[in-house]
């Protein structure tokens, strides 16, 4: 699967599936560029990569954060930290920053 | 003589007689038993317990916390009580919340479903620190479910479209040949 995204650019094949939302109804969701951005990505092309979706590339930091709290044993000792960065305040930031986005990138 | 039995936390204590009874920190929701009762029962709903505790207490033994002006942040936990598990059942570590995962599939299976994920994640907190813990499971269990509809309809999509390629491929094949 990794391998798919490395070898071969979304942006010019066409076996990568197109986004459902986008297909469906024209507009842009915030997962639109993903698969592209992705491929960047796995190349070191922070640029393009942020080109095709900025969330993507801003949110990455946060969620390997969020991955190796959950999956190591820091998850146990850093029980306040995993408790606030799993919390409600997290929760709601991500939630208004993910709809922003949504909103804002199909407005410009 | 009616041996009474009740409950601190989840530790049992008694036996003890009505007159000891009336010297313990008993409140009308603590959990009381005695002979005759199916199970463990709020105090208020014994007569001779009642009672007494209906009756202002000249000094108090301990002192009685006011009443909480917002009595729902426990009430939940009282709904989600039943006797025969342990009290403590509900007390431990807040659910999983799901966070990052409905991130990843709001970024990567390009369908609106992790916002509902996301949404979930943070009711698994509001309902958590309210004492709600039933409530917090069920939000994490929406939360997990959300996501993975999100995984699995998103594979779905994928594979779909493959085939329409395959078979796209394949008809045009047999066109160019027969």
């Amino acid at each position: 699967m990794a391998g798919l995204y490395f070898w071969f650019d979304p942006a010019r094949v066409s076996f990568f599936p197109p986004c459902p939302f986008r297909f469906l109804t024209g507009l842009d969701c915030p997962g639109c560029g993903s698969q592209r951005c992705l491929h960047k990505l796995m190349h070191g092309n922070l640029r393009q990569a942020y080109h095709h979706n900025p969330l993507l590339v801003a949110s990455l930091p946060y969620v390997l954060t969020g991955l190796v709290l959950e999956y190591t044993p820091l998850r146990k000792s850093q029980a306040g930290f995993h408790q606030r960065f799993y919390g409600k305040t997290a929760s709601l930031i991500v939630l208004g920053i993910v709809l922003i986005y949504w909103i804002g990138r199909n407005l410009v | 003589m009616k041996q009474y039995y009740y409950l601190e936390g989840n530790q049992q204590l008694g036996p003890f007689t009505l007159e000891e009874l009336r010297s313990k920190p008993l409140k009308p929701d603590t959990k009381v038993w005695t002979q005759g009762l199916p199970d463990w029962v709020a105090a208020q709903t014994v007569p001779e317990i009642n009672e007494w505790l209906s009756r202002p207490q000249a000094p108090p033994v301990y002192p009685v916390q006011p009443p909480t002006p917002n009595p729902p942040t426990y009430q939940p936990f009282q709904e989600s009580y039943t006797p025969n598990q342990p009290l403590s059942a509900g007390l431990g570590n807040r659910p999983k919340t799901w966070l990052v995962e409905s991130i990843l599939v709001t970024l990567f299976c390009c369908l609106p479903f992790g916002i509902a994920g996301i949404v979930n994640a943070s009711n698994v907190e509001t309902r958590y620190s309210n004492g709600d813990f039933a409530g917090a499971q069920r939000a994490s269990d929406e939360a997990a479910k959300w996501t993975k509809v999100s995984f699995f309809v998103s594979i779905g999509f994928w594979v779909l479209y493959l085939a329409a390629i395959f078979i796209g491929i394949l008809s045009g094949v047999s066109n160019s040949f027969f």
